[in-house]
């Protein structure tokens, strides 16, 4: 891999998660039960949004919907 | 911008809302989209491809998605994802996929003069997704919401 690219994407990364967590509800999140505040968290940490719905445990639509209510934005990386 | 938008069952199968499917059936109904129905051909190379992204420092790649980027190197299509991982990997070890975020089709309906700069901002706030500061300011955009 390139290292201009690689750097590129860390910065992206690196915007995401400050993105994902400066916006997000802490007190709905801390409200939540353990599989689920463990789910958005780890989508909070590291962006990965198939990862984080297989952990929920709920389907990718209701895990879409539950990170709205949770107001953590979706972003590419 | 797109005949048909082709949606391959791997993802059709995600669908639960009864919203989404009635706007699915909708829009085959007017032909604008399709169901791709996967082949045999098409699972293994997903598979290639999941297993090719685990070698990379990127998000690695699910099914689904490795389906759609089987799909768009097979018939030399446009892959429609929002999926940092499928995105990134037609840079690193997909050469020759062509893979387009919501943000490059807004920016191809902005180049033909189809949409003005704000429809960036609108479908931030409508789909809680946010482009990242990068991309927005490639195109004179320099705030996200």
């Amino acid at each position: 891999m390139e290292k201009r690219f690689e750097e590129i994407l860390k910065e992206y990364e690196e915007e995401g998660r400050e993105v994902r967590r400066r916006e997000a509800d802490w007190d709905f999140i801390n409200k939540q039960p353990p599989r689920i505040r463990a789910a958005l968290i780890y989508y909070i940490e590291k962006g990965d949004l198939r990862m984080a719905q297989k952990l929920s445990g709920l389907s990718l639509e209701e895990f879409i919907v539950l990170l709205e209510k949770a107001r953590i934005p979706r972003t590419y990386f | 911008m797109f005949h048909t938008i082709y949606l391959s069952e791997s993802i059709f199968n995600e669908v639960k809302s009864e919203s989404t499917i009635y706007w699915i059936a909708d829009n085959m109904a007017r032909n604008r989209m399709a169901l791709f129905t996967e082949t045999p051909e098409i699972r293994e190379d997903a598979i290639r491809i999941m297993r090719e992204s685990r070698r990379y420092p990127i998000k690695s790649i699910d099914y689904p998605e490795a389906v759609c980027l089987s799909i768009g190197r097979m018939l030399g299509i446009t892959v429609l994802s929002e999926n940092g991982g499928a995105y990134a990997s037609q840079y690193i070890y997909l050469r020759g996929v062509t893979v387009w975020r919501a943000f490059e089709v807004l920016l191809e309906l902005y180049r033909r003069g189809l949409i003005d700069k704000s429809e960036f901002t609108r479908y931030q706030a409508e789909t809680h997704h946010r482009f990242s500061r990068r991309d927005l300011e490639a195109i004179g955009i320099g705030e996200t919401l």
